[in-house]
C-alpha cells in the first residue's frame, strides 16, 4: 500500500532503526522484513549465495566492485560478514554452500590454480582435492551429511565430482556421448544435480547412486538446460536456453520438467532456488529491468518486491536461495529515493553500483 | 581558430573556434596552412609570455576537444574496424543494436543486429578482419554463453558455439597464433565467475578448453601478450600473473602492485613488454605503476602521478608514443557524477611525467569509451550518467592531441596492405627525410576502461628512394595477427594519417 511520501519515509525511519540493533539496516514489510548483510570492504560489493536452514548463518563472497579482492564470506547476526581468507597462496576466494551445521564449501586461488575448500569454525579452510591427476576444482554445494558436491579440472577435461565425509573424491561421468560435466547442488539423501554434455547436447542431470547421471530432459522448444537445486522432496530447478534467452523450470518425478513463466520480459528468466516446500526463487527480466521473483504452485510468480513495502530504497534484482523457513536471500541495489521512481528501470543501479545482499525473513516467522 | 591537415578536409568534425583569449577571437582562416601555423605560434608566444594562463589553452600544448555531438545512444564497446569506421554498441536493454560510426562524414547508422545482447561482452579483431564477440548480458547481471562473429566487409554476423558456460565481463586476446584466448566474464551470481580460460582456434571455429588453467579472476582482467609468447595478467587484481596457453594451460605467479587493486583503473602496453596502469579503486588513486616484462625479473614499480586521481578512465596510446588518460572520477563513489574528471592528461614514458591536456565537456565514468582513430585522433564518447549538465552520455568528442597543432603532417602516399613477422616493405613518402619516429598500433577494441587490443610496436627504420624501408617486428609475440595503423611520426611529433596494415594472418583472407 503507498502511503503519502513523508509519512512513508518516517515509517521507513522507525522499520530501520529498531532492527538495527539486531543486524543490519533492515526494513519490514506486508511479507517480508529485509536484512541488508553489508560488505567485507567499505563500498565493496557482495553477493550471498547459500543459508543454513535457520537464515542464522548466510555465505557468499565479497570484494571490490566486480572482482578484486573478492573473498569468501560467512555471515551470522552476532558476528555480521566474516572474511573466510583464501587457501595458501590465494588472492580469490567464493563460498558457494552452507550446511545446518555451518561448514562452509566454495573455491580458492591457490598461487598457480583454484581448488575447492571446506570450512568449519574449528578446522579453518581446507583444500578438496581433485581427482587423481587433475589440477583443480570447486565445490558448490554440501548437505546436512557433510557430502560435498563440485567438479574437478585436469587435463582430461571436466567432471562432476562428489567428496565423501572423509573428503574422498570421486567422479560422476557424464551423460552418454558427454565429456563435460559439473554438479552444483545435492540434497540430504545424497541426490546431486549439475549439468553435463551429452549426445543431445548440455542437458541437466539427477545422478543418485543406484541410477548414476540420468538426463532429466528439456523444456519444449529449448535448446540446453542446466539444474542448479534440489530439494530434499526431490524437485529440481535450473533454467533452459534458446538461443540467447533463457526460461527456468521445475522437474519432479511425477510430472517431469515444467516451466515456471516469468514476470513478462521476453528473454530472460532463470530459477535458482527451491525449498522443501516447493517454492521457487530466481530472476526475471522485465520492462523496468532484472526482478528476483518468488513461484508458489498457488500464487505463481511473483515479484519479491511487491512482498516488500514501497517505503524503503531496496530494490531486489536476483533471489538466489530460500530455505525452509521461507527465508530468501536475494542481491540487489540500495537506491536513494526509490519511493519517488520505483517504477524507474534501475538496471544501471543493480549494474554498476556495488551489489547489496538481502536476507528476507517472512513477517510473522520466529527469525 | 585554425584548424590543421586532416581536420581541414572534415569541416563538421572542427571544434568550434570557442577560445577567447582577452578579447582577441581568432576565426577559422583562409591562410594556407603554413600561414595558419605562423600565426599559431606568433600568438601563442605573445600570449603565453603575457599572461601564463594562455598558455593552458594553447591547442599545440593542451589538443583540443571538438564540440559535443549527439549520438543515437551511450558508446560503452567500441572497436576500431579496418575499414577506419568504429563498431559500437550501448548499454543495458540497447546493447543488441550496434551503430556504425564514420569518423570521416560524423555519421552514425545503424548496424545489422547480432540478433542478442552483445553489452558486457569481450571483444577482438581477428588476424582476418572480423570482429569476435563473446559473451553478453542477459539483462538479470548473468552472462551469455554466445559468441558470434561480426564481419565488417559484409556487415553481417556469423555464431560460434557456444562457450562453456555464460561471461559476462570477459576478455579477448589475440594470441600470436592467430587464435584468441577468453578469460573470466561472470556465469551468474549463483555460479560465480567463469574460471575457465578458452581458446577460439579460428581456423576451425571450435573452442579448446585449458581445463589445467581454472582459476578465478576479476571480471574484464586486463591481459596482454608478452614478448615471451606468455600471458600477462596485469590487473585489476594487485598480484599478476602469468598464463601459458599451450595444450591445457598453466598459471605462474607474477609481480605484485605497489598500490593494491585497481579496480577501473586503465592499462596499457606502451612498448614492447612494457605496461602503464593508471589510476583506479579504491581511493580512486592518481598514482601509475610500470612493469617491464623484457627484466629477467620484472617489478611494478611507480611512474609519476597524474594530478588527478581517476576511476573509471580510459588509457589510449599515441602514435607517438605518449598516452592519453581522458574521463573518470575522482570521487569516492564508483560512477561518481559529482566529482568528474574533466582534464585529460598525457603520460610521457621517456620522464615518467603527466601533461594536463584540454578538459571534456562532459563526465565520461563507468561505460565511457576513448578509441585512436587512423588520423591520430581520439574518440571520446558514453558514459552511464544522464543527467544534464554536467552529463550526456549519448554523446560524443573527438580529441586532437597537440602534435595536430604543431606543424604540416607527414604524408603517406603507399603501403603494403599486409606483411608478415619480420618482413621489411616499403612506405612511400615524400616527407621521408624529416621522420624520426615509425609506430603501428593494433585497432582498438575498448570497454570498461580496458581496451583489449591496442598495443604499439616502435619500428625500425632506414631512408630509401622516395620513402622508408620499415621493418616489422620479428615475432608474433610483439605484434599478433591482425590489423595495425601505420605512423609516420616527424621531428615535431607530428604523425601521419595512418596507412592500416594487415600483419601475418595466418587464416587466410585478405585485407579488402
Amino acid at each position: 500500500m503507498r502511503t503519502d511520501f513523508s509519512i512513508s519515509k518516517l515509517i521507513a525511519m522507525l522499520v530501520v532503526a529498531i532492527p538495527c540493533v539486531l543486524g543490519g539496516p533492515a526494513w519490514a514489510g506486508d511479507s517480508y522484513s529485509v536484512v541488508e548483510l553489508g560488505a567485507l570492504r567499505q563500498g565493496g560489493s557482495s553477493v550471498g549465495r547459500h543459508m543454513d536452514g535457520t537464515g542464522g548463518q548466510v555465505v557468499g563472497s565479497s570484494g571490490l566492485i566486480h572482482g578484486s579482492a573478492m573473498r569468501a564470506f560467512v555471515w551470522s547476526r552476532p558476528t555480521g560478514m566474516r572474511d573466510l581468507g583464501t587457501l595458501p597462496g590465494g588472492d580469490y576466494s567464493e563460498a558457494f554452500g552452507v550446511n545446518d551445521a555451518g561448514t562452509v564449501v566454495g573455491d580458492s586461488n591457490t598461487r598457480e590454480t583454484m581448488r575447492g575448500f571446506v570450512w568449519n569454525a574449528r578446522e579453518g579452510i581446507r583444500e578438496l582435492s581433485p581427482l587423481p591427476g587433475d589440477s583443480s576444482s570447486r565445490a558448490f554445494a554440501i548437505n546436512n551429511s557433510g557430502q560435498i558436491v563440485g567438479y574437478s579440472s585436469g587435463k582430461h577435461g571436466i567432471r562432476a565430482v562428489v567428496w565423501s565425509t572423509k573428503l574422498e573424491v570421486r567422479s560422476l561421468g557424464t551423460l552418454p556421448g558427454g565429456n563435460y560435466s559439473e554438479a552444483y547442488a545435492i540434497n540430504n539423501a545424497g541426490r546431486v544435480v549439475g549439468m553435463s554434455t551429452s549426445s543431445s547436447g548440455t542437458r541437466p542431470f539427477l545422478w543418485t547412486s543406484r541410477d548414476g547421471m540420468v538426463d532429466l530432459g528439456i523444456l519444449t522448444g529449448s535448446e540446453s538446460c542446466k539444474a542448479v537445486r534440489i530439494n530434499n522432496a526431490g524437485q529440481v530447478v535450473g533454467s533452459c536456453t534458446l538461443g540467447s534467452a533463457s526460461r527456468p523450470f521445475l522437474w519432479s518425478k511425477e510430472i517431469g520438467m515444467q516451466s515456471v513463466g516469468s514476470l513478462g520480459g521476453k528473454e530472460y528468466a532463470d530459477a535458482l532456488g527451491i525449498n522443501d516446500s516447493g517454492q521457487v526463487v530466481g530472476a526475471s527480466e522485465t520492462s523496468l529491468g532484472a526482478r528476483a521473483f518468488l513461484w508458489t504452485k498457488a500464487n505463481g510468480m511473483q515479484d519479491l518486491n511487491s512482498l516488500i513495502p514501497p517505503t524503503h530504497d531496496v530494490l531486489l534484482a536476483q533471489a538466489l536461495h530460500i530455505n525452509n523457513n521461507g527465508q530468501i536471500l536475494a542481491v540487489g541495489s540500495v537506491h536513494q529515493d526509490l519511493t519517488r521512481d520505483r517504477e524507474s528501470h534501475l538496471d544501471d543501479e543493480t549494474h554498476a553500483a556495488p551489489l547489496h545482499v538481502f536476507l528476507l525473513t517472512p513477517v510473522g516467522s520466529l527469525h | 581558430m585554425l584548424c590543421l591537415s586532416s581536420r581541414r578536409q572534415n569541416r563538421s568534425a572542427t571544434p568550434p573556434c570557442r577560445q577567447n583569449w582577452r578579447g582577441l577571437r581568432l576565426v577559422e582562416t583562409t591562410h594556407s596552412v603554413r600561414q595558419g601555423l605562423l600565426w599559431v605560434a606568433v600568438l601563442s608566444t605573445m600570449l603565453g609570455s603575457v599572461c601564463p594562463w594562455a598558455n593552458a589553452q594553447d591547442p599545440s600544448v593542451v589538443g583540443q576537444f571538438s564540440a559535443l555531438m549527439s549520438w543515437p545512444g551511450n558508446a560503452t564497446h567500441a572497436v576500431l574496424l579496418p575499414n577506419g569506421k568504429v563498431l559500437w554498441w550501448p548499454s543495458f536493454a540497447n546493447g543488441g543494436k550496434p551503430q556504425i560510426f564514420d569518423p570521416v562524414s560524423n555519421t552514425n547508422a545503424l548496424a545489422i543486429a547480432p540478433g542478442y545482447n552483445i553489452f558486457c561482452g569481450g571483444h577482438s579483431v581477428l588476424g582476418n578482419g572480423r570482429v569476435l564477440i563473446t559473451g553478453g548480458d542477459s539483462s538479470l547481471n548473468t552472462g551469455m554463453a554466445n559468441a558470434s562473429l561480426y564481419d565488417p566487409v559484409t556487415g553481417n554476423w556469423t555464431f560460434l558455439p557456444n562457450m562453456n558456460a555464460g561471461r559476462w565481463y570477459p576478455t579477448n586476446t589475440v594470441l600470436p597464433n592467430g587464435d584468441v584466448v577468453v578469460i573470466s566474464g561472470e556465469i551468474s551470481p549463483t555460479l560465480g565467475v567463469n574460471p575457465l580460460p578458452q581458446v577460439l582456434q579460428v581456423s576451425r571455429g571450435t573452442w579448446r578448453d585449458l581445463t589445467t588453467a581454472q582459476l578465478d579472476l576479476p571480471l574484464y582482467p586486463e591481459m596482454y601478450v608478452a614478448p615471451n609468447g606468455t600471458l600477462f595478467f596485469a590487473g585489476p587484481s594487485q598480484v599478476s600473473r602469468y598464463l601459458n596457453t599451450d595444450g591445457t594451460g598453466s598459471w605462474s605467479i607474477g609481480p605484485t602492485m605497489q598500490y593494491g587493486p585497481r579496480g577501473y583503473g586503465p592499462s596499457v602496453m606502451y612498448d614492447t613488454g612494457k605496461i602503464m596502469v593508471a589510476g583506479g579503486g579504491p581511493g580512486p588513486t592518481a598514482t601509475a605503476e610500470i612493469i617491464n616484462l623484457n627484466a629477467p625479473a620484472p617489478t611494478w614499480n611507480y611512474t609519476g602521478s597524474m594530478a588527478n586521481p581517476r576511476r573509471n578512465a580510459n588509457a589510449t596510446l599515441l602514435p607517438d608514443g605518449t598516452v592519453l588518460v581522458t574521463g573518470g572520477t575522482s570521487g569516492a563513489q564508483f560512477d561518481d557524477y559529482t566529482h568528474p574528471v574533466f582534464p585529460a592528461e598525457l603520460w610521457n614514458p621517456t620522464t615518467g611525467a603527466w601533461s594536463t591536456m584540454a578538459s571534456l565537456s562532459v563526465y565520461r565514468g563507468y561505460h565511457s569509451v576513448a578509441l585512436l582513430l587512423p588520423d591520430g585522433r581520439v574518440l571520446s564518447a558514453g558514459g552511464e550518467c544522464n543527467t544534464s549538465p554536467p552529463c550526456n552520455r549519448n554523446a560524443a568528442e573527438i580529441f586532437s592531441p597537440p602534435y595536430l597543432f604543431n606543424g604540416p603532417r607527414p604524408t603517406i602516399t603507399s603501403a603494403p596492405r599486409s606483411i608478415g613477422s619480420g618482413q621489411t616493405f616499403f612506405v612511400g613518402t615524400p616527407d621521408a627525410a624529416t621522420i624520426t619516429q615509425v609506430t603501428w598500433i593494433r585497432l582498438g577494441a575498448v570497454t570498461h576502461t580496458f581496451n583489449q587490443e591496442q598495443r604499439i610496436s616502435f619500428l625500425g627504420f632506414s631512408q630509401a628512394t622516395g620513402g622508408l624501408n620499415v621493418t616489422a617486428p620479428p615475432s608474433a609475440n610483439l605484434a599478433p595477427p591482425g590489423f595495425y595503423m601505420l605512423f609516420l611520426v616527424n621531428g615535431s611529433g607530428v604523425p601521419s594519417v595512418a596507412s592500416n596494415i594487415q600483419v601475418d594472418n595466418p587464416h587466410g583472407h585478405k585485407h579488402k
